[in-house]
């Protein structure tokens, strides 16, 4: 993926014209949102299982080396393979050799954020060999040539009448077939990919270290056919995904699908510890685990953004925040959107690279409220605005404004005088607009209110201050 | 009962009818209300905006007269939730700095928002007017609700007084500080979602109302560009003068521009 984070700037007046995509985007997240919500609803006590999970989840990053070590050696004690790749390029060169070795001509995907993030597919079609992305929003995009907005519903900026189009186009489907239908003729025609494909790879929702698996979470089986059909299978992990032990999954797999979307359980739920045994009819005969750093060591050495790394990519942040319903995923510019995109793009890729996106936000909270690893999403995103600040990123006109700003509010005397002079002018209701920024932005879609003709100050110091007490019109209510 | 007023910059310059109403409110209940004369702003402007040493110079000059001023009072109460909430922020601000940690712990907890300190710590259930079938769209502000807790205190006094709350979208409204400059547009998207929903979802309200001056001013600011829309007061003014806050006001503006000469 072309990484053009820098246009946020632009990028988000583009989203914000088209209307469909805006559209589409929304009716989904509060699809998302209210599902998950009832399925929270519906846990016990959901505060504390999201508790339980970020402890879990701290723990593993404080350990993070003997769990990658144990996650490691049971991996290869079954006859599994683990490499370790410190960044994209690495990774893909890994992986690569993998499928050159197995003389792979086809590939079938699941669906994979961090090859998403790593740009995989480009460095696989670059060296010959065709990729199928099996997993449908994915499928969707691929034939499109686009790119996923959104973690886990790649192609929910999609609406429906365009893959309605495109599937007309390409298979000759009538127009304003089912969801069913379309989805029908996509498995009919990727079933053959499964079959012919010499190498599967997939992600990884979270690996075992104690066991030794990686456990896979969908609902289309397009994932388990993934892992299980070609003769070489390849999961590719950040190194974040880690868990202790298996008794720890039964958490995340509680909190991850209502979190996403809004399901008590996904429809398949893969644990797969090796290749093939002897004993064992289906399966891969090669089963190799890539675990990829990509710039998250150095988040995980940042004490206060290293709680971003529990994230486990249910996307829920997305949905509930105003600002990505508004934009969808592509505004932001790279593979992870959203808020958590905001606070975790700036870590992998560095501030100055990522600089808009921690802006792109109100801080309205919405998103510390959803996320089932309780980051704090919202206190991030001001910490990494302040290092915007500190790095000397700002423009110059808003630094000595706000400069002006402090000078005046630590002054009293300051104040109190700015305030009478403010009142010189007898304005109208609102302030005129005179086409001076920041004042203008606000006044092109908004009214702005006139100073009040007596500041609350003026009032009370001519006789509020020792004004009589109003009575109640009415006895407070006894009861209750 | 007595407290300090915690005006805020903004109330004070361009909500200073709800200011009013909100000392009135407090009186109504037997608090003595102070005002101290050199409070300003409480930062929030600089730190949501990423100026953590600019905030923190404002946040010591505010911990200077909070401080003196609570020798005299129990607690301190804002109008306005997001900058009360600011305050609630000065310990993180202030997270490696012992001396102002401790005294940013000592004021941020005495802080309340007025209808929380009117529930909360005066045992207020009823606010004392009549809205008896008014039907009334309450907006949370995001930070009153989430870093101060405040959510049920203005609907139970709202719903004790009779009035009846309205569901619409319960997003952010888009203002956000200086957010609502530097991404007008994107702001301005945000706060057409909630007005919307107010012309669609709540079509029949009577008043729009807030515990919080910045949602206000977005909301009010944007609902003076449409026709047949609510009036848009301060809860402190509904509270207050019950349906006379209606009655005085005229639809669309955004806070109240014309002073009120004698309490209610």
């Amino acid at each position: 993926m072309e990484i053009s984070i820098h246009d946020f700037p632009e990028a988000h007046l583009r989203a914000l014209a088209n209307t469909g995509v805006r559209g589409a985007v929304m009716r989904a997240t509060q699809t998302f949102n209210q599902a998950r919500e009832e399925r929270y609803a519906e846990l016990p006590d959901v505060e504390a299982l999201k508790a339980y999970a970020a402890t879990v989840k701290d723990h593993t990053l404080e350990h993070l080396d003997y769990y990658l070590g144990r996650l490691a050696d049971n991996i290869e004690s079954r006859g599994g393979h683990v490499h370790f790749a410190l960044d994209g390029a690495d990774a893909n060169q890994i992986i690569l050799a993998i499928t050159q070795a197995a003389n792979a001509k086809l590939i079938v995907k699941s669906k994979s954020m961090v090859t998403e993030e790593i740009e995989l597919n480009h460095a696989l079609e670059t060296a010959g060999m065709k990729v199928i992305e099996s997993d449908l929003g994915e499928y969707i995009l691929q034939l499109e040539g686009e790119h996923p907005s959104h973690i886990i519903g790649p192609a929910i900026h999609k609406p429906k009448t365009e893959v309605d189009e495109l599937f007309h186009k390409l298979y000759d489907v009538p127009l304003g077939s089912s969801a069913d239908v379309l989805a029908g003729k996509a498995r009919e025609i990727i079933r053959q990919d499964f079959l012919n494909a010499d190498v599967g790879i997939s992600g990884v929702n979270f690996a075992v270290a104690e066991s030794g698996s990686i456990v896979i979470v969908e609902n289309e089986g397009n994932a388990r056919l993934t892992t299980s059909r070609p003769r070489v299978h390849i999961a590719v992990m950040g190194l974040e995904k880690v868990i202790p032990n298996i008794h720890d999954l039964g958490v995340f797999l509680k909190l991850l699908p209502r979190a996403a979307t809004g399901q008590r359980s996904t429809v398949f739920v893969s644990l797969i510890s090796g290749p093939k045994t002897d004993l064992e009819v289906d399966g891969p005969e090669e089963f190799h685990v890539v675990v990829l750093d990509n710039g998250r060591s150095s988040v995980l050495a940042d004490i206060e953004m290293r709680a971003s790394l529990r994230c486990i990519r249910c996307g829920a942040c997305l949905n509930t925040c105003p600002v990505y319903q508004q934009l969808g995923g592509h505004a932001y510019g790279w593979v992870y959107s959203g808020p958590i995109g905001s606070v975790l793009d700036p870590g992998l890729l560095g501030l100055s690279e990522a600089k808009s996106l921690p802006f792109a936000s109100s801080l309205c909270g919405a998103c510390g409220d959803v996320c089932p690893v309780k980051i704090p999403l919202p206190q991030m995103l001001v910490t990494q605005r302040t290092r915007a600040v500190s790095g000397g990123l700002m423009p110059v006109a808003e630094t000595l404004g706000i400069k002006a700003f402090k000078n005046l509010m630590k002054n009293p005397a300051l104040y109190k005088l700015s305030s009478k002079l403010g009142r010189f002018v007898k304005w109208g209701k609102t302030m005129p607009n005179l086409g001076i920024a920041p004042l203008s932005s606000w006044q092109a879609t908004r009214d702005f209110p006139a100073p009040n003709q007596k500041s609350f100050r003026d009032l009370w110091n001519e006789g509020l201050n020792t004004e009589a007490a109003p009575k109640l019109e009415k006895p407070e209510a006894s009861d209750d | 009962m007595r407290v300090s007023f915690f005006v805020t910059c903004v109330a004070d310059q361009f909500g200073s009818s709800a200011a009013m109403a909100s000392v009135r409110l407090l009186r109504r209940f037997g608090v003595e209300v102070s005002f101290p004369q050199d409070q300003t702003c409480c930062g929030q402007p600089a730190f949501n905006a990423g100026y953590a040493d600019d905030a923190r110079e404002i946040a010591k000059h505010y911990l200077n007269v909070f401080e003196n001023s609570l020798e005299t009072s129990d607690a301190v109460v804002v109008p306005s939730g997001s900058c009360g909430a600011m305050v609630h922020h000065y310990p993180e601000l202030f997270a490696h700095d012992p001396i102002n940690l401790r005294r940013a712990w000592d004021v941020s907890s005495r802080v309340f928002e007025l209808t929380q300190f009117l529930v909360e710590k005066l045992g207020v259930t009823h606010p004392g007017v009549d809205l008896t079938g008014v039907r009334v769209a309450y907006h949370d502000s995001c930070h009153a609700m989430r870093n101060m807790g405040v959510k049920q205190q203005p609907r139970i006094l709202l719903e004790a007084a009779g009035a009846i709350l309205l569901p619409w979208d319960e997003s952010c409204c888009g203002f956000g500080g200086l957010f609502s400059v530097k991404l007008p547009e994107l702001s301005s998207a945000m706060m057409d979602r909630k007005i919307d929903s107010l012309q669609v979802d709540a079509t029949e309200a009577d008043v729009l109302t807030s515990t919080d001056l910045g949602c206000l001013m977005q909301l009010g600011g944007g609902l003076g560009r449409r026709q047949n829309t609510p009036p848009v007061v301060h809860i402190a003014q509904l509270l207050l003068n019950g349906k006379a806050a209606l009655e005085a006001r005229v639809a669309r503006e955004v806070l109240s521009y014309e002073q009120e000469a004698q309490p209610v």
